[in-house]
C-alpha cells in the first residue's frame, strides 16, 4: 500500500497556518509529516500534531486568538461568506480534501447554530490517500447479485473516507474487477477534492464527481444525468440522503457509503440506518477497527454473517 | 515681442495650473463614481451569488477605471502576495497607495468596508457595502457640486492670477 505524497499533502495543509506555526510544522522530519493525521490548535496552548501514536505538542509554540482567525481566513480564501453553511455544521472543507474542524462560542438563532463567535480551537485533518487499501476488502464485496452495496463503519477518524476513496478508485480503474462508472456525491469536497473541475485526489478514470451540493441532490443529479453503475457518498447523516439512496438502490445502482459507528448494533440504534438495513439495501458491511496505524477490516453481509 | 512671448508663457502656465486643479476635482468625482459602482456590484455578487472575494476583486480590477480600478487591482495583488495579512490589510494598504484624491470622510467610509469584507456572513457584508455605497453616492454628489463651483473659481483665478502677474512684470 502506498500512502502517496503524504508529507507533501501535510505541507499543503500546513499552508493554512500562520507563518510562525507553519515554519515549525514544515520543519518536522519528513517521516513524521507523512504520518501526521491532524494538526490541533487550541487558544493559549501549544500546537499539537496528531500521529497514530497520539497528540504531541510542538514545544515553544503558543496558539493565539489571531492565529485561529487567520487559519479560518486562509481556509475560506478571505471569503467567510462562502463557507457559512459549513461553519454551521462545525467544519470547513479546504482545497486538497483537508477538513478544518471548528470550535468556539456558538451564536444560536431560533434554536439553530448560525455562526461561531470567539474561536477556541481548530482541528486541521490532513486528507489521506492510500492506494491499494481497497484490496483488503474488495474480493469480499461480491455476492450473488455481483458487487454488493457497501456500508463502511468506523468511529470518527477511523479511516472510512480513505477506504471509500480507494474503493472508488479501484472500481473505477477496474483493479481485479471489471471497471465501472462511479458517481461520487462529494458534498464537502473531501473524497475527490475537485479544484478547477479536476479531482486533486485519485478517484479513478471512470469517476464523475458532483461536489459542493447536498448529498441527496448530488446523488439524484448523478443518477439522472451520468448513468452511474456505482454511486458513492461519504457520511450519510440526513433523512434526505437516505431517501435518495433508497431511490438509487431501486434503480439497480450499487451504493458505497460510510457512517459513524462501530458495530451492526450501533446502526440498529439509529432510526436513519434502521430503514436502510431493514430494506436490505446494503449487502456488505465493512467495520474498521484498530488503533495507531494498525487497521483491521471485518466484512459481513447485511445480517452480520462474516464474508 | 519678447514681452509678449513672456506674457503668453505666464498665462499658459497659470491656466495649466488652474486646469490641473479642476482636473483633480473631476478625477475625485470619477473615482467616487467608479468606487460606488464597484461597491454596488460587489454587494450584489456577494449577497446573491456568494462569490469568493478574490474572484470579485480580480473582476473589479479589470472592469473599473481610473483610481478605483487601480485600487481594486492593488487589493487583489496584495491579497495574493500576502494572504496571511488578511483582506483588511490589503484593502488599507491599497487605499493609501491609490485613493490619495479622497477626503478623510470618504476614506473612513471605505476603511469600514475593508474591516468587514470576507470576515462576516454575506448579509452583514452586504449591509456594510450598501451603507458605504449610499454614503459614497452622497459624497459624490457633494463632490460634483464642489467640482462645478470650485471649477469655475479655479479657472477664473488662474486666468486672473496670470493676468495679474503679467501686469506686475510689465
Amino acid at each position: 500500500m502506498e500512502n502517496a505524497g503524504a508529507a507533501e499533502r501535510f505541507d499543503r495543509a500546513a499552508e493554512l497556518l500562520p507563518g510562525h506555526l507553519r515554519r515549525r510544522v514544515q520543519g518536522l522530519p519528513r517521516e513524521k509529516r507523512a504520518r501526521a493525521e491532524e494538526l490541533r490548535l487550541r487558544r493559549g496552548r501549544p500546537l499539537f500534531v496528531l500521529t497514530p501514536q497520539g497528540e504531541e505538542p510542538l514545544e515553544g509554540t503558543s496558539v493565539t486568538a489571531q492565529d485561529l482567525e487567520t487559519v479560518l481566513e486562509l481556509a475560506s480564501a478571505s471569503s467567510v461568506h462562502t463557507v457559512m453553511e459549513q461553519i454551521r455544521h462545525g467544519f470547513v472543507s479546504v482545497p486538497g480534501g483537508h477538513r478544518l474542524g471548528l470550535c468556539g462560542t456558538g451564536v444560536v438563532e431560533g434554536g439553530q447554530l448560525v455562526n461561531l463567535r470567539e474561536l477556541s480551537s481548530l482541528s486541521l485533518r490532513v486528507a489521506r490517500e492510500i492506494r491499494g487499501l481497497a484490496r483488503a476488502v474488495l474480493p469480499r464485496l461480491w455476492g450473488e447479485r455481483g458487487l454488493e452495496s457497501v456500508l463502511i463503519l468506523s468511529p470518527p477518524g477511523g479511516g472510512k473516507t480513505t477506504l471509500l476513496r480507494d474503493l472508488i478508485r479501484a472500481l473505477s480503474a477496474g483493479e481485479d474487477c471489471p471497471p465501472r462508472r462511479v458517481g461520487v456525491a462529494d458534498e464537502r469536497g473531501e473524497l475527490a477534492a475537485v479544484a478547477g473541475g479536476e479531482p486533486a485526489l485519485d478517484v479513478g478514470p471512470r469517476t464523475d464527481v458532483m461536489s459542493g451540493c447536498p448529498k441527496d441532490i448530488g446523488l439524484m443529479t448523478l443518477l439522472r444525468g451520468m448513468n452511474p453503475q456505482v454511486l458513492a457518498v461519504d457520511e450519510v447523516t440526513a433523512p434526505e440522503d437516505v431517501s435518495a439512496m433508497l431511490q438509487a438502490a431501486g434503480c439497480g445502482v450499487t451504493l458505497l457509503a460510510t457512517a459513524h459507528g462501530g458495530t451492526l448494533r450501533d446502526l440498529d440504534r439509529r432510526p436513519l440506518y434502521r430503514e436502510l438495513m431493514a430494506r436490505g439495501v446494503f449487502g456488505r458491511l465493512v467495520v474498521i477497527r484498530g488503533t495507531g496505524e494498525e487497521r483491521r477490516y471485518t466484512v459481513t453481509d447485511g445480517e452480520g454473517r462474516p464474508c | 515681442m519678447l514681452k509678449l512671448l513672456g506674457a503668453l508663457c505666464v498665462m499658459v502656465v497659470s491656466l495649466w495650473c488652474g486646469a490641473q486643479a479642476v482636473g483633480g476635482l473631476r478625477r475625485r468625482v470619477r473615482a467616487l463614481e467608479e468606487l460606488h459602482a464597484g461597491l454596488v456590484w460587489l454587494e450584489e455578487e456577494l449577497t446573491f451569488r456568494l462569490t469568493p472575494l478574490p474572484q470579485l476583486l480580480e473582476r473589479l480590477g479589470q472592469d473599473r477605471r481610473g483610481e478605483a480600478g487601480r485600487f481594486f487591482q492593488e487589493v487583489d495583488r496584495l491579497l495574493r502576495l500576502d494572504p496571511e495579512g488578511g483582506l483588511h490589510q490589503s484593502w488599507r494598504r491599497a487605499m493609501v497607495r491609490h485613493l490619495t484624491l479622497l477626503k478623510a470622510e470618504e476614506r473612513q467610509a471605505l476603511l469600514e468596508v475593508g474591516q468587514t469584507l470576507g470576515r462576516y456572513d454575506a448579509r452583514t457584508q452586504g449591509q456594510t457595502l450598501a451603507r458605504c455605497a449610499r454614503r459614497l453616492a452622497a459624497l459624490r454628489d457633494e463632490a460634483q457640486g464642489e467640482a462645478q463651483r470650485l471649477g469655475k473659481v479655479y479657472t477664473a483665478l488662474s486666468a486672473a492670477g496670470g493676468a495679474m502677474v503679467i501686469l506686475v512684470l510689465i
